[in-house]
């Protein structure tokens, strides 16, 4: 039976919740979770004072619950075992994580997966900035794969080097800015900006709209983009499915930024000329 | 440790004469102003008009006329008039019981008042607004990603023969700005002044600056980066889709070929950036100065280029050197788990009171009530506030605590940055009975 930690009160302040991992709490009793310290705002508070408690992390599962907006850092650093947040979370959930899996079924703050290396988040809501990033250090994922079935704000993507995300909604502006490589798929619609200083990596823009591409993106050829067709098995297996028949759907192809490396790719499904 | 005693000068009339006065009026911060008070009024006349400032400068005359010292106590609190002593044990109350205490608005002291303040959120483990504004920080985060070419001011003056204004309005919002620094001085470089220099306009919304520049590109409003990217493309031999530079700039490639061949041919260049004028919001800011400055970077391939953001008045640029150099940060600082740690989810004070993220916060000669929407002006109430300011206003009139503390620049002297990172020794036009933010601050530090 997974560890169950409940809100007990709405907090307005920060909760720092970045150590409580899995693996740590496993061996412990719910007596013994309790005693954990909790930092909120300065203070060290006793876990067991704002989380109700019962089950055991033994099998590697930790559900929270309740209102956690303002806890930040949940499975940061996670390696392995499952985060299930049945609420929504605040800024840096999943930050740095290695590997195992985090489902936050409703919203999340900014910097989901922020420098992530491995595992999976998947967000039932919408995210806020930097999914994948990390701005304190500059610094995007490095692998794993971040599904948001709701929107996100701005600089989704950003300095992604490797890994894989997917959002439904629509995405703000500076999605996949200055790129190393990686995916970003987007579904909905992107705000300006995309791509910016790209070198390498692809975005997907599956949004019949007509896409904004900068001047320094050039326009290539219109095909099948069939690394689709290996990308969304993998996604659908976490839980975001996208139509299969998009990896049979001609798309523009632009190429860019020309003022970086350049060898970046941005696939639209609105054929037209980068209106 | 012992707490320092204030002293109290006595109060003198305005009569002196005084030069190389240092104004904040706006981010020119001049520091070769003349006042002379012309009448033997008294350190407390709230007039304006008994000071002549020269040269006359319309922002400076508001600055001045902002500092000008209100009768009444040092001290309040919760409106009732105490002694300094009483006042700092009850802020040592408030910060002893808050969890997360915020020191915020601190641009427009001294860098040393700002020291105390970074020392008082690390003893009390609250957060620090450590910039000026939301938009000063995204230029500052676009400079850390992007990298900065640029030189002080005094170096423009001496070299600059092409000045390129992008989207800014100095001849408004920094009224000697052309005088001092960027037009008219005579330099080593450009003797002859004016007439040596060639003053470039590119923006999307034409301004009083506009109409003095030997050449000006207007471009479709809110399209900064994409004609940013468009000129970077040219410098770097990017071959571009004509119709796509037409459609998303409004302006043809061919303009923009002539301004790159221009700017290649100078011999010292500068850009100067408004990023609080044009952008819808500080997202935008940090993308169009990010652009601005990578651009610089490449005009930096052929000749010499410098930029320049033309900040709002006040010492934000000594807050964002104070923060830097005393905790190796800049931002928004939660000093919570006893290192700092920089904040990114949150732009504001606004936004952490907002969502009560905060449970006290201290504001230094600022009144941030005056941005705020009067909805949002209860929000304040929840939490005990104490405010260091001069005069009364909405913000202190609502205070906890409020200490009325001598100006800077008017009754209180200090060390304030230029934008461009230079050091200026501000030195009081008047005296005053009030102690300056520093010693309050320094106070509560004690205490602390
Ligand atoms: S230009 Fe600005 S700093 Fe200079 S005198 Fe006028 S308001 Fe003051």
């Amino acid at each position: 039976m997974a560890l169950h930690l409940t809100t007990r009160t709405h907090w307005t302040l920060p909760i720092d919740l970045s150590g409580e991992l899995p693996g740590l709490l496993a061996p412990l009793s719910p007596s013994e979770v309790g005693k954990r310290k909790l930092l909120v705002g300065r203070e060290q508070v006793d876990l067991g004072e704002i989380f109700s408690i019962s089950g055991s992390a033994g099998d590697g599962v930790v559900v929270w619950e309740g209102d956690l907006s303002t806890a930040f850092g949940i499975g940061h650093l996670l390696k392995e075992g499952q985060v299930t947040v049945r609420g929504s979370v605040g800024s840096y959930c999943g930050s740095q994580m290695k590997g195992g899996s985090i489902v936050v079924e409703g919203s999340a703050g900014t910097s989901v997966g922020a420098a992530m290396a491995g595992g999976t988040i998947h967000v039932l809501g919408s995210c806020g900035n930097d999914v994948g990033h990390d701005p304190r250090r500059g610094v995007g994922m490095t692998g794993g794969t971040i599904v948001v079935d709701g929107s996100a704000g701005t600089h989704v993507g950003r300095t992604i080097r490797r890994g894989t995300i997917a959002v439904r909604g629509s995405v703000g502006e500076g999605a996949v800015m200055d790129a190393i490589a990686g995916t970003v798929i987007v579904m909905g619609k992107s705000g300006r900006n995309a791509g910016s200083g790209m070198r390498r990596g692809s975005l997907f823009l599956l949004d019949d709209a007509p896409p904004e591409i900068l001047p320094t993106f050039q326009r290539g050829r219109s095909l099948k983009p069939l690394i689709l067709s290996l990308l969304l098995p993998h996604l659908a297996s976490i839980g975001f499915k996208i139509d299969p028949s998009f990896a049979h759907r001609d798309m523009r192809l632009y190429h860019g930024d020309m003022l970086s490396l350049g060898l970046g790719e941005i696939f639209s499904v609105h054929q037209g000329d980068g209106e | 440790m012992a707490e320092p005693t204030i002293e109290t000068p006595p109060t003198v009339a305005l009569t002196d004469h005084h030069s190389d006065v240092v104004c904040m009026g706006c981010g020119c911060l001049c520091d070769d102003l003349s006042t002379q008070q012309r009448s033997d009024s008294s350190s407390d006349s709230a007039d304006p008009g008994m000071l002549t400032i020269l040269p006359a400068c319309s922002l400076a005359h508001e600055w001045f006329a902002g500092l000008m010292a209100e009768d009444g106590p040092a001290c309040l609190v919760r409106g009732r008039p105490v002694s300094i002593e009483e006042g700092t044990a009850a802020v040592r109350a408030i910060l002893a019981t808050a969890k997360r205490p915020l020191i915020a608005g601190l641009s427009n002291t001294s860098v040393e008042a700002q020291r105390e303040a970074v020392h008082l959120a690390e003893r009390w483990r609250g957060v620090l607004m450590g910039h000026a504004s939301p938009v000063a920080a995204r230029v500052h985060r676009a400079a850390q990603a992007a990298g900065l070419v640029t030189s002080t001011l005094g170096e423009v003056r001496q070299r600059a023969d092409v000045v390129v204004l992008w989207n800014a309005d100095p001849v408004v919002t920094h009224p000697r700005h052309f005088e001092r620094y960027s037009l008219h001085p005579k330099g080593r470089f450009v003797p002859r002044g004016r007439k040596d220099r060639q003053l470039i306009w590119i923006g999307s919304t034409p301004c009083a600056s506009s109409e003095l520049a030997d050449i000006k590109v207007i471009f479709a409003p809110g399209r900064d980066v994409e004609a940013l990217s468009v000129l970077q493309g040219i410098l770097n031999g990017v071959e571009l889709d004509e119709k796509m530079v037409l459609r998303q700039t409004g302006v043809s490639p061919d303009v923009w070929r002539d301004l790159s061949t221009t700017l290649r041919q100078a011999r010292y260049g500068a850009v100067f950036y408004d990023p609080n004028l044009s952008p819808e919001s500080a997202i935008h800011a940090e993308h169009d100065a990010r652009a601005l400055m990578q651009w610089v970077t490449l005009l930096n391939e052929t000749t010499s280029f410098v930029f320049h953001a033309l900040t709002e008045g006040g010492n934000g640029s000594g807050l964002e050197q104070v923060v830097a150099w005393t905790t190796g940060r800049s931002g928004i600082l939660d000093f919570g788990s006893g290192v700092p740690t920089v904040l990114t989810d949150v732009d504001s004070a606004q936004d952490l009171i907002s969502r009560r993220s905060v449970d006290a916060a201290l504001f230094v000669s600022s009144d941030p009530l005056r941005e705020w929407e009067p909805a949002e002006w209860r929000r304040l109430g929840f939490i005990p506030t104490v405010v260091l300011s001069n005069s009364s206003t909405a913000t202190s009139s609502s205070a906890t605590v409020w200490f009325r503390t001598a100006p800077l620049s008017y009754a209180a002297g200090g060390t304030v940055f230029r934008s461009d990172g230079v050091a200026l020794r501000v030195r009081p036009i008047t005296s005053s009975a009030l102690p300056s933010d520093e010693e309050i601050l320094r106070r509560l530090v004690c205490l602390a």
